[in-house]
């Protein structure tokens, strides 16, 4: 089941569970791939499709139909199976150099040596769940749970571009500076970020150079 | 970014803004645009730009400009006290809300604002057929704002997570200092607003939707991010954002409750208005 909400007067939202649970986060992922090609519903005035874990979002235009987006929306969700196939992504294979400022630390707090950091770190295909909060910023799901570290207690003011970081069970790429809370284990390419898309996957390949 | 038609005698503060941009926040690209959606419209349609509109600058701190070449010039936002010296040394009054027009090498002054926060300069290579078109955005915008001044907001999905939600509308607010584009931190003081249960995982947010921050309530304003981790406590209704973008720093703010119907017709209200100044701006 569901839950249907506005975020004010040009935006409806479905929230299709709670917690983050790749079952939720594949059922979002499968709801958006499927209206994003849906050029009819995309015509009743919707601008922005965005997938969270749990919730999607749509966007409205100031012409859009709000009743018969809600309409369209709780049907489509009423026909889907209990659990729908998710069309695998695009598979993007990205370098990246485990130098990060904080390999040593996550290391030594998830009780393994760096080679096998590293070795967890490179194993999964991850899920581009959702890109969010800043441009291009990709949220991967599929983080081993022997590396799953709380973030840090004081965010780090300045984390560089390029920044593979662990934040509890998720683990991202900072595709600018910013601030954050993630620990930093390795740095990737900025200009491979740009066409992650939701629901896209990804996998680490270890290089020796640096960024 | 286009290159401005204006040589900059004094710098001010600005940003060249444009019209909201959907279609990326999947990619976590915001649909940005002018923080006072009704001034950048507004002055848009008065030059007779309907739906494809352009750059304009949005200025925190009013440049001295040169216009480089013959422009037709709109002022909206913040109201200032504006002139214009144009190159024969005849001096002009430059009205807010009215469309002039001013030979190349005009010198554009402008003193301190009267009231409001960002002034919207808007330009037009393009010639109006005639000089005046004058409108009374005041006036429109009484329409559909608050009589008292107040900030309307609409419950947000966290909402009942709230300890003392009627601390929320029943004290004022200040506009911390550390505000800017993305959004408008709130504090009262050393008052804390408490919540029951802050885990959660990243929802998506809208422009207006307040957060509630260990830090206090931050109200996410155009440049804001497309998904957030914070509980959601409220929603400024559609026309009171643009009132918001007009408050500058350090300044009170007070809240009320609306409901999805009265922000619905206010919504309503002010794109009747751009509509009929469209219409009248191309009756010229």
């Amino acid at each position: 089941m569901w839950t249907q909400y506005e975020l004010g007067e040009s935006c409806l939202v479905w929230s299709l569970g709670q917690g983050l649970e790749r079952a939720f986060v594949e059922r979002v992922l499968h709801v958006y791939t499927t209206l994003k090609n849906t050029p009819a519903f995309l015509d009743m005035g919707v601008c922005d499709i965005v997938p969270t874990y749990t919730d999607i979002a749509l966007y409205l235009t100031d012409a859009a139909d709000t009743d018969t987006i809600i309409t369209s929306m709780n049907a489509f969700l009423h026909s889907l199976p209990e659990k729908p196939s998710l069309t695998a992504g695009t598979l993007h294979r990205l370098n990246v150099c485990y130098d990060g400022i904080d390999l040593a630390s996550v290391a030594q707090i998830c009780g393994i040596d760096q080679h096998t950091l590293i070795a967890l770190h490179t194993a999964p295909e991850y899920m581009v769940a959702m890109v969010g909060f800043r441009p291009h910023f990709p949220y991967l799901l599929g983080l081993d749970e022997r590396l799953s570290v709380p973030r840090r207690e004081s965010p780090r003011l300045r984390v560089p571009a390029g920044a593979v970081a662990i934040g509890g069970a998720q683990t991202g790429i900072y595709p600018c500076e910013s601030p954050g809370g993630w620990h930093i284990i390795a740095s990737a390419h900025v200009s491979d970020l740009a066409t992650l898309q939701p629901g896209d996957r990804v996998q680490f390949i270890q290089t020796e150079q640096s960024s | 970014m286009p290159e401005l038609p204006f040589t900059l005698l004094n710098k001010g503060l600005f940003r060249i803004v444009d019209a909201a941009v959907y279609g990326q926040q999947d990619q976590g690209i915001s649909p940005g645009g002018a923080q006072d959606r009704f001034s950048y419209e507004s002055g848009q349609t008065l030059l007779g730009h309907n739906r494809q509109h352009s750059f304009c600058l949005e200025c925190v701190l009013a440049p001295r400009l040169q216009t480089r070449l013959p422009l037709t010039l709109v002022l909206t936002g913040a109201p200032h006290q504006a002139s214009v010296t144009t190159p024969n040394g005849e001096k002009q009054t430059l009205a807010m809300n009215t469309v002039s027009h001013f030979p190349a090498g005009s010198v554009i002054h402008m003193t301190e604002r009267t009231k409001g926060f960002r002034l919207y300069i808007h330009w037009s290579e393009q010639k109006q057929p005639q000089t005046l078109t004058v409108f009374d955005a005041e006036d429109a915008c009484r329409q559909w704002f608050d009589p008292q001044g107040r900030i309307r907001l609409l419950r947000g999905p966290e909402y009942t997570g709230l300890k003392s939600p009627q601390q929320l509308t029943q004290t004022y607010w200040r506009i911390d200092s550390k505000s800017n584009d993305m959004g408008l931190r709130l504090s009262q003081g050393n008052k804390q607003l408490n919540y029951s249960d802050p885990e959660m995982v990243s929802v998506p947010v809208n422009d207006g939707t307040v957060q509630l921050t260990p830090a206090g309530p931050i109200i996410l304003m155009r440049q804001r991010q497309t998904v957030g981790g914070y509980p959601r406590i409220a929603q400024v209704i559609d026309v009171d954002i643009d009132r918001l973008a007009q408050f500058a720093p350090e300044q009170i703010i007070r809240f009320t409750w609306s409901t999805m119907e009265e922000a619905r017709a206010l919504q309503q209200l002010k794109h009747k208005t751009i509509d009929a100044l469209y219409c009248t701006s191309q009756q010229i």
